[in-house]
């Protein structure tokens, strides 16, 4: 089997739902200028989806 | 049910593996013969078929037992002078073609080797011919069939049906948790069980 | 939507509910769990229906126009074939690769999650299941970073964002096009069952009960937020069909009663508990014989599942969790592939006379009606539940 060695997380203790924090993002992204809730929200929408893809291969 | 006093034995019916192991080495170095060793693991194992069967082992006891044994079994077997030696049989077993289930022959697979039969165990989607070719290769009295999917019977008939018309003189053991009376005599079959371990039993009969 | 079907999407739904109510509808509900049947009955071939969602999809229409159900659990593959050769997943075979173009799809299972894995999978599932366990489950990404391996994530993402696209579609057709209901909504697991079946395998898990307890129940303590939200993202809001709950290592004889109690039912009772307390309702799909929890399962919140009975002796289901939980079951699937309809009348009348009487009973097969089921024997279900199941 490929891959016998265990990857170190980036991150620890996420919530579900979550695979990049927004407040992590936020950080990285700096000053906003315009409202941060738009940019938070479609962030968070697709993370979301990519959390769901991962999820789906262990769920079933 | 047996009476266990061999501390082996006992380890093993207990699952507790640390303890197997060590007295497998220790026997060893004391120049105890590979044979009685094994002779001794497999009175502990028909234990663990006992318990399991009047319902006080699980399958969680029996997996884990079957670990045990496999564990015990790979520091004995390079010792075991020409393998054949001390078995009380053969007995080929098989999932049915279509099926790729072995969760339950698997079991069947452990208590048989753990009560002295040599299993040779063809694995899963098993076409008919290869049943008949093993059996005829190793002479074996008797062919257990597994099975799993309602959706795979008609392959089980198949095979039971093809094994019969070789005119090999083999009985033909039928196993699956939807197996049935009704089912073994729509097949052909010689016996038929949905509990495992009566596996062990109807080998007893066989090889009386 | 077409009137009449406008009513009779709304006749069915309102008997099907009525049963999970506990109350009692017009009729005895029927729900079959129907999977390769349908194709059969459609014409295509498995490998058609694995293969190729449009088809998939279209099989759904055909059984529509032919039975009369008052729920029906969607197109008969879960899963595009066509995907899970996208990222070389391994753990399914299906027809028309590994197996002839009419057999059955078969789940291969392995440890795809190793002992030592545990404590970054309790640091943080969701990274870990990208970094460690999809590299070992999909062969187009076992190097992760290569030129394959970044492309099977494209396809996989995509290919599930298509699928679900294509079925949300479907069953705005199903409901407008033939009132059709849904049988559930939403998925979630058992979080034993989530670490039992894809991650550590049969032998894997038993070994660590023995093992490594203590990491099994951190773990367990991990997934239980995941499995909750993971039902609430699947049910896309929607709240008044149940959410399907495909139970497996908790039936008898897998775990010993201590084992059960310790490491089975805690986690599983808090995901149900979280899910009723949003509003979702739980069908509680026990796979195998669950007779000896039936007292633990009678703890949770009335009404909160419904418990879908296989090999669980119905009469001690309908003693311990009759009056609390609607029931659903139990023709079982032999009959229906081997039996005459004459037997399958008499088990359907059977059914009804002992256990729908105070309502809250759904007829249903035991287990998924596969490929093997005949078409006379499931017309009996339905005829006879119609006939002989009228309040």
């Amino acid at each position: 089997m490929a891959k016998e060695t265990v990857s170190k997380n980036t991150f620890k203790n996420l919530p579900p739902g979550v695979c990049v924090p927004w407040e992590q993002k936020a950080k990285e992204l700096g000053e906003i200028k315009g409202d941060p809730e738009i940019i938070k929200n479609q962030w968070e929408q697709l993370d979301a989806f990519a959390y769901m893809y991962l999820w789906w291969w262990v769920q079933r | 049910m047996v009476n266990l006093t061999d501390e082996l034995s006992i380890a093993i019916a207990e699952l507790d593996g640390d303890k197997v192991m060590a007295l497998v080495k220790e026997r060893l170095q004391a120049g105890v013969k590979p044979l009685e060793i094994v002779k001794k693991l497999q009175d502990g194992m028909t234990r663990v078929g006992e318990l399991f069967e009047t319902g006080e082992f699980f399958l969680s006891e029996l997996i884990n037992c079957g670990e045990i044994m496999k564990g015990a079994m790979a520091e004995l077997e390079p010792i075991l002078a020409g393998g054949g030696q001390g078995y009380r049989g053969n007995i080929v077993i098989g999932t049915v073609k279509g099926d790729i289930h072995d969760l339950g022959k698997n079991i069947v697979v452990m208590l048989l080797k753990g009560t002295g039969y040599n299993v040779i165990d063809l694995g899963v989607d098993v076409a008919p011919e290869r049943f008949i070719e093993a059996v005829k290769e190793n002479n074996a009295p008797l062919l257990a069939l597994s099975v799993l999917l309602t959706s795979c019977l008609d392959s089980m008939k198949e095979a039971v049906t093809k094994v019969k018309e070789s005119g090999l003189d083999v009985k033909v053991l039928i196993g699956g948790p939807i197996i049935d009376d009704n089912f073994r005599e729509y097949c052909g079959a010689d016996f038929s069980s949905n509990i495992a371990s009566e596996g062990v039993k109807i080998a007893e009969k066989v090889f009386a | 939507m077409a009137d009449d079907k406008l009513k009779l999407y709304e006749e069915r739904k309102k008997r099907f509910l009525a049963a999970m109510n506990l109350e009692k509808p017009d009729k005895v509900p029927v729900r079959l769990s129907l999977s390769e049947f349908v194709a059969k009955h459609a014409g295509y071939t498995l490998q058609e229906i694995y293969y190729d969602l449009e088809k998939n999809i279209d099989s759904i229409n055909k059984l529509l126009t032919d039975f009369d159900l008052d729920a029906i659990t969607g197109a008969p593959s879960l899963w595009w074939a066509g995907l899970h050769d996208a990222v070389g997943a391994k753990y399914l075979k299906f027809a028309g690769r590994e197996l002839d173009p009419n057999t059955q799809f078969q789940y291969h299972e392995e440890a795809y999650m190793l002992p030592e894995d545990y404590d970054a999978f309790i640091e943080n599932p969701t990274e870990w299941i990208l970094n460690t366990f999809l590299p070992r489950l999909h062969e187009e990404l076992s190097e992760p970073g290569s030129y394959r391996a970044n492309l099977s994530l494209i396809k996989g993402a995509a290919g599930m964002a298509m699928q679900q696209g294509m079925n949300k579609k479907a069953w705005a057709t199903w409901a407008a096009e033939y009132g059709g209901v849904p049988a559930f909504t939403a998925m979630s697991k058992a979080p034993f069952d989530t670490l039992a079946d894809t991650l550590r395998g049969l032998t894997g898990i038993m070994l660590d009960l023995y093992q490594r307890p203590e990491k099994v129940k951190a773990a367990l303590e991990v997934l239980i937020p995941h499995n909750i939200f993971y039902g609430m993202a699947t049910s896309g809001g929607e709240m008044e069909f149940p959410l399907f709950m495909p139970l497996h290592r908790g039936s008898f004889p897998f775990l010993n009663p201590k084992q059960w109690a310790e490491f089975y039912w805690p986690s599983l009772k808090q995901v149900i508990e979280a899910f009723w307390s949003k509003g979702k309702r739980t069908l509680f799909f026990a796979e195998g014989n669950w007779t000896p929890y039936l007292e633990s399962i009678a703890e949770l919140p009335e009404k909160s599942i419904v418990f879908h009975v296989d090999m669980t002796d119905m009469a001690q289901a309908k003693k311990i969790l009759g009056g609390r939980f609607c029931l659903s079951g139990n023709v079982p699937n032999m009959m229906l592939a081997y039996g005459k309809p004459e037997e399958v009348r008499d088990y359907v009348k059977r059914l009804i006379d002992e256990y729908a009487g105070d309502g809250g009973f759904i007829i249903d097969a035991a287990a998924v009606i596969q490929g093997d089921a005949r078409e006379e024997n499931i017309r009996a279900i339905i005829e006879t539940a119609r006939e002989y199941g009228v309040y």
